[in-house]
């Protein structure tokens, strides 16, 4: 049981950890993020996505800021994101219809709203989607307001559906704060072996600057940026670890206590022939057999637990969470690992045990 | 007569706590083949280490031990286990029955170590519970049989692989008169139908009754 327990905590942890480990699927080393050095929401001046685009290998730049609305008072929970026009040619997780992507591009005010926030918010396109923001209209209210004129979906982290994208230029003219800035810029570039040297590149020339920069490849910087709130990929691994040597010690017990519990029938089995090699290995098959129920086990259990989570999430984690074959991989591999160094100590005391000792415990 | 067991001039001593405490003392003893011998003497005399020494579970510190053609004191401990699974069946005063395994189960275990096919096995195993009356108990565990049911089990398990020598250690400790009676009638049966050699240690002079004769040990020597 206690075994069982151990290994659906393994297979959790590595299932669940994908979010904050950047192992997410469809995070892409082609695109490159640039945002503020020190603090995740800073700000950028526009002219650093300019200084971008002009780099060799950068086929495309899109930028974007944050209206962040105030939930209580806003027909939305999420983040409305104030992007350049290509926001989905950039950002090919993110899709929406043609009809859609042209009216963000032609159309100053139009909205196009995550598919998951317009089903639990009930928006319909033609909808006005008004909100109270953080940052001042030029009519003095933080009131905000855009036309919907359609939904986006994507491929992974439903999550990324509640919220809405906006144009950037229309913000920016409206508000009365903070204008001509941005808090993250995009980058397409041609090979992702260029990464580095890019990155590299716009970090130096921004790194005195007021507006210093950390640049990355989008899967690298995702697990940085949820390092910010932690070292989430530490913790982790301290869990793990934990995890495993707590295996180890229950299962170690467990062996142990299952062979003194048998010495007399190791010394009847020593009696009617059997010889000290042929326990020592039925010893050792029998922790590797019981490790690997455990492990099989375990293993089902988080399968049958990734349902109920995206469940719990309303939505959010919706086919974010896959068991993969590593991690079933891993788990064996693990459950042979602890098979071997828990049942080694208690097999060689079966391989060493005299039957006339043995017996005696009768 | 053919002796199958000569104990020559055996000593077995053991260091407890630097102290020298010898259990058998010179101890020379001819068991022929078809003897039914029953050892007797107080606790500590040395009764069970001499049938642990002739059955191979235990070497002496001197002397020699000659059973079956063998000198099992210059015998290894996997030639040991060998040896005994050809020519030693083993009864003992707690049955030491596999409680998760069946009385058939138990019984075939001996078996697994040699060649025979399964189908032989199961046949041997019948033979086996039919000898000792079990042949209807097969698919009972130990738990669901009673003290003397599973002592016949652990006879069975004994008999199985056909040995010449029977090994038991207070057959009849842990049984009612009655079911006592029962388990020593069956070994005199081995005994005098099926030639099986048997060495017996016990407490009780009514079990020893059964045997051919009975030997006495006090302090590591027979006393006769």
């Amino acid at each position: 049981m206690s075994l069982f327990v151990a290994f659906l905590l393994y297979g959790s942890l590595q299932t669940f950890s994908s979010i904050f480990t950047g192992s997410v699927k469809g995070l892409s080393a082609q695109n490159l993020i640039v945002m503020p050095r020190y603090d995740m929401f800073g700000k950028l001046p526009i002219s650093v996505a300019q200084y971008v685009e002009s780099l060799d290998g950068v086929e495309d730049v899109m930028y974007f800021d944050y209206l962040m609305p105030i939930k209580l008072e806003s027909m939305m929970d999420g983040v409305v994101f104030a992007s350049s026009p290509n926001f989905f040619d950039i950002y090919t997780r993110f899709q929406a219809p043609d009809e859609a992507k042209q009216a963000l591009k032609s159309t100053r005010s139009s909205a196009i709203v995550g598919k998951l926030m317009a089903e639990k918010k009930g928006i319909k396109i033609g909808d006005k989607l008004s909100f109270k923001s953080t940052s001042m209209n030029q009519d003095g209210s933080y009131n905000w307001s855009f036309d919907v004129v359609g939904f986006y979906t994507v491929t992974q982290l439903a999550g990324d559906e509640m919220a809405a994208i906006v144009n950037y230029e229309s913000v920016d003219e409206a508000r009365l704060s903070e204008k001509g800035t941005i808090s993250m810029i995009m980058a397409r570039i041609a090979n992702p072996n260029m990464a580095d040297s890019i990155s590299d590149k716009v970090d130096d020339r921004f790194m005195n600057s007021s507006y210093a920069t950390r640049t990355g490849p989008e899967s690298m910087m995702a697990v940085e940026m949820a390092s910010e709130v932690a070292d989430i990929e530490l913790i982790m691994t301290a869990i793990l670890l934990s995890v495993f040597f707590t295996i180890l010690l229950v299962s170690a017990n467990t062996m142990s206590q299952s062979i003194r519990e048998r010495t007399i029938e190791i010394g009847v089995l020593k009696c009617l022939g059997y010889k000290d090699r042929q326990l020592f290995v039925s010893v050792m098959l029998e922790a590797t057999f019981l490790t690997f129920c455990a492990t099989g086990l375990g293993l089902l259990g988080t399968l049958l637990l990734i349902p109920v989570v995206e469940q719990l999430s309303d939505g959010v984690l919706a086919n974010t969470f896959n068991l993969e074959l590593e991690i079933i991989f891993g788990g064996f591999i693990l459950g042979l690992i602890v098979a071997f160094l828990a049942a080694s100590v208690p097999a060689y005391q079966a391989l060493t045990l005299r039957v006339v000792d043995a017996l005696r415990e009768d | 007569m053919i002796n199958l067991i000569e104990v020559k001039e055996v000593s077995k001593t053991y260091n407890r706590g630097g102290e020298t405490l010898v259990v058998l003392d010179g101890l020379s003893l001819e068991v022929p083949k078809g003897d039914f011998l029953a050892l007797m003497g107080p606790s500590g005399s040395g009764k069970s280490t001499l049938l642990n020494l002739i059955s191979g579970l235990d070497s002496p510190t001197s002397g020699s031990i000659i059973a079956n053609g063998k000198h099992l004191e210059k015998m290894k401990s996997s030639a040991l286990s060998d040896w005994r699974a050809g020519n030693v069946g083993f009864v003992f005063q707690f049955y030491n029955l596999l409680p998760v395994l069946n009385a058939k189960k138990n019984v075939e275990l001996p078996l697994l170590l040699t060649n025979l096919s399964a189908l032989k096995r199961k046949e041997h195993v019948a033979t086996a519970l039919n000898l000792v009356g079990l042949a209807d108990r097969g698919d009972h565990k130990p738990s669901e049989l009673s003290g003397g049911q599973q002592q016949r089990v652990a006879i069975a398990r004994a008999l199985v692989s056909d040995p010449d020598i029977l090994v038991c250690d207070e057959p009849t400790g842990d049984l009612d008169r009655e079911s006592a009676t029962e388990i020593l009638n069956l070994i005199q049966i081995l005994n005098r139908d099926h030639g099986k050699t048997i060495l017996m240690v016990t407490h009780d002079p009514v079990a020893a009754e059964f045997s051919k004769r009975t030997l006495y040990l006090d302090k590591g020597k027979l006393t006769y």
